[in-house]
């Protein structure tokens, strides 16, 4: 048995470095299916951050877990996103407020914006914990981006679920794992979640014909 | 003598066989009735936990998944008075063809449905003693009451429920952040462990923990479950939601969601109290609380819609009781905790009053409800009276917990919040009583061809129960507070100062 342990802080790195080009990939993309393939392969990355650290640590339930959100955010969830696609009616464009490289530069900013963040914060931490930090709170600025930025409610849904990747990030950063009871719960959350929003999307489509939230302006004052 | 583990048992298996017989029956004409016998059982259940609690105190429950104390179980009685009422109302409301004809008998089934799955899930945001569980709770919570909103086929609540699920779930994001940081600050003091999230543990953990995660873990968490609550500056999915969702709900949503809302943050506060400095958290709460009632008060005098006009009310109430929790005296906790109680009563009252008179009156505009006094006697007097007491009128319980907020606002000397606070009341209170008294009282409009003649008369004996029900536990509860409820009242408030803590 070779013993991977001393690749394994590279790896993290390597790996980290892939979700955030995913992540600006994800803002750039014009189609939205492309946008739920680039969604579940930073669900995978970040997933493998996880199985490493399982390896350094020998922590066998953080192998349990890293299959049940693989489970989840890499085959449920995309599988559910793209069943809505499917079913609802729309146009596969990308409608958003700014052209499609000054989204990609915002994103660049925030990325910078949390790198430095996390140094200012925590000055003396470990460098492997800063770099996840500072990933975490990079997906958590996207997805909100993402869902202030972009017109069809189907994309505020996957802005949402960046922003959980981002959440999950910091969880790793920090306490590595949660109870497990937690984990699954929260898994369990975002699966019915993903279900309900599917289905809002859909009668806003019925109602509006339209899936631009633009749309949404009968409820003012 | 029936264990208190097999009655909170069948507390929790009440709702949830309810949904089971709803989802199979073929009698759809039982099942507002039996949800009416379902909501009483939860009451009967709830009385006797709370009988418990006051015999012998505090206590853990399953291996300390459940931790019942005087503070749970004062938010279970606002739970089991309040569903009572909505599903006594809910009865004949869900039936009528007013919103929209129920053809499809799944319909129906789908609403009585998602409301005891409603219910099972506030049930577990007060008796679940971690941290987590309650943010599972609460999270669950607005994917069920999501399809809630937007129940009727029609373009406004379909907006309603987007706007309430996208934001409400980016609230509880963050407060996710924010219970992460907490679990992180808790590691790095005691090491990893699974109950590192349970209320009664952190109770005990005090000043061993950094406060400067605590802090941002409060910002977080305050953030998440003020969103929730409905406190300023993210309250735009609030008066959509609750003018849109169909009228029981309504109610639930702003008498039971609203105040358990705020027991989860009062909870946390509670804990970061023993880490931080007291006064941080109090300005928090006093500067959104205030934040709010500001944002509130013009909408209330310039609203056109009925249900919104209500919706903004709540807005206003959510900060009054977080300006009272600002305050931080004991006689203010007294008075939050008394003006929860109330607030759901009162606003519970006026959704039904005000549904009942849209029906009749087929509008929800203020401008098109008029005389509402005459076309329905009983919906219309019990209107006013419920908008005088909710405005704050004596002899109504509500002036008396303002009244207590206010005065010790007073009493701890904070003179700028106390004076914002009785200005922005005043204006609320001459803006709601001029605009019910309009809608009571005022001219009728003309009538034209179009519009059909209007019999005076009530729409159905169940909702004049469900209006009659508060509109007396409002009255009596300013003269007279029950021995019992007095006891679990002031064991609540030793929780909150800290005296009946874990």
């Amino acid at each position: 048995m070779v013993d991977f342990t001393p690749f394994v802080p590279q790896a993290i790195e390597y790996l980290l470095s892939l979700v955030l080009v995913v992540s600006i990939l994800i803002l750039g993309a014009r189609r939205l299916h492309a946008k739920v393939y680039l969604f579940a392969l930073q669900s995978l990355f970040l997933t493998l951050v996880l199985v490493c650290h399982g390896i350094t640590h020998h922590s066998q339930e953080a192998i349990w877990t890293a299959l049940l959100i693989l489970l989840g955010k890499f085959i449920l969830i995309p599988t559910a996103l793209f069943k809505v696609l499917d079913v609802v009616p729309m146009s596969k464009k990308v409608e958003s407020y700014f052209t499609v490289p000054t989204g990609m530069i915002i994103g660049g900013v925030l990325i910078l914006l949390s790198h430095y963040l996390t140094s200012a914060l925590f000055p003396l931490a470990d460098p492997l914990f800063k770099e996840v930090f500072s990933v975490g709170t990079a997906l958590v600025f996207i997805g909100l981006l993402m869902m202030m930025s972009f017109k069809k409610a189907f994309t505020q849904i996957l802005g949402l679920y960046v922003m959980d990747n981002g959440i999950f990030c910091l969880t790793l950063a920090t306490v590595f794992e949660m109870p497990l009871i937690m984990e699954m719960g929260i898994l369990f959350e975002l699966l019915l979640g993903i279900l309900v929003l599917g289905v809002m999307v859909a009668r806003i489509h019925q109602h509006f014909d339209s899936v631009n939230i633009d749309e949404l302006q009968e409820l003012r004052g | 003598m029936v264990k208190i583990d097999n009655i909170l048992l069948s507390v929790y298996l009440v709702p949830l066989l309810s949904v089971l017989w709803v989802v199979f029956t073929p009698k759809l004409k039982w099942v507002g009735r039996v949800q009416i016998v379902t909501n009483s059982l939860l009451l009967l259940g709830i009385i006797a936990i709370i009988g418990s609690i006051l015999s012998i105190g505090p206590a853990f429950y399953f291996n300390n998944l459940v931790y019942l104390d005087a503070l749970s179980g004062w938010m279970l009685m606002i739970l089991g008075i309040v569903g009572l009422i909505s599903s006594i109302f809910a009865k004949r409301y869900m039936l009528s063809e007013a919103e929209e004809k129920i053809t499809n008998p799944w319909k129906l089934k789908i609403f009585y449905a998602l409301f005891n799955l409603f219910l099972l899930s506030l049930l577990g945001m007060v008796t679940l003693n971690s941290l987590g569980g309650f943010w599972i709770a609460i999270e669950a919570s607005t994917i069920i009451t999501a399809f809630l909103v937007g129940f009727y086929s029609k373009k406004e609540p379909v907006e309603a429920a987007w706007k309430y699920i996208i934001l409400c779930t980016v609230g509880i994001a963050f407060a996710l952040i924010g219970i992460v940081l907490t679990y992180y600050a808790v590691m790095n003091a005691h090491g990893s462990t699974t109950q590192g999230l349970d209320f009664s543990y952190l109770m005990t953990l005090g000043k061993t923990l950094s406060p400067n995660l605590i802090k941002a873990a409060f910002v977080f968490i305050f953030i998440g479950l003020g969103t929730k609550a409905g406190l300023a500056p993210l309250h735009n999915w609030l008066p959509d939601a609750y003018s849109e969702a169909p009228t029981p709900v309504s109610a639930m949503l702003s008498g039971v969601l609203m105040p358990f809302s705020f027991y989860g943050l009062i909870r946390y506060t509670l804990f970061a109290n023993t880490v931080l400095d007291a006064q941080f958290t109090h300005q928090f709460f006093l500067f959104f609380g205030l934040l709010s009632l500001a944002i509130a008060v013009p909408f209330i005098l310039l609203q056109k819609n009925v249900k919104r006009l209500l919706a903004y009310s709540s807005l206003e109430h959510a900060g009054i009781i977080a300006i009272g929790l600002g305050f931080g005296t004991p006689l203010a906790f007294y008075g939050v905790l008394f003006h929860l109680l109330n607030h759901s009563l009162v606003k519970s009252l006026l959704f039904f009053a005000v549904g009942n008179i849209s029906i009749k009156l087929q509008s929800k505009k203020i401008d098109h409800i008029r005389s509402a006094i005459h076309a329905m006697p009983i919906s219309g007097s019990l209107m006013l009276l419920g908008a005088l007491a909710l405005a704050g009128c004596p002899p109504f319980s509500v002036f008396v917990s303002e009244f207590f907020i206010v005065w010790s606002g007073l009493q701890s000397h904070q003179w700028v919040a106390s004076g914002l606070f009785v200005l922005l009341l005043v204006v609320a209170f001459g803006g709601f009583t001029y605009q019910f008294i309009q809608m009571a009282f005022g001219e009728k409009p003309l009538p034209t061809d179009a519009s059909p003649a209007i019999i005076s008369g009530e729409l159905n004996q169940s909702s004049v129960v469900a209006m009659v029900i508060p509109i007396l536990l409002l009255i009596i509860l300013t003269w007279w507070l029950p021995a019992p409820l007095l006891q679990l009242l002031n064991q609540s408030v030793a929780i909150l100062t800290h005296k009946g803590g874990i």
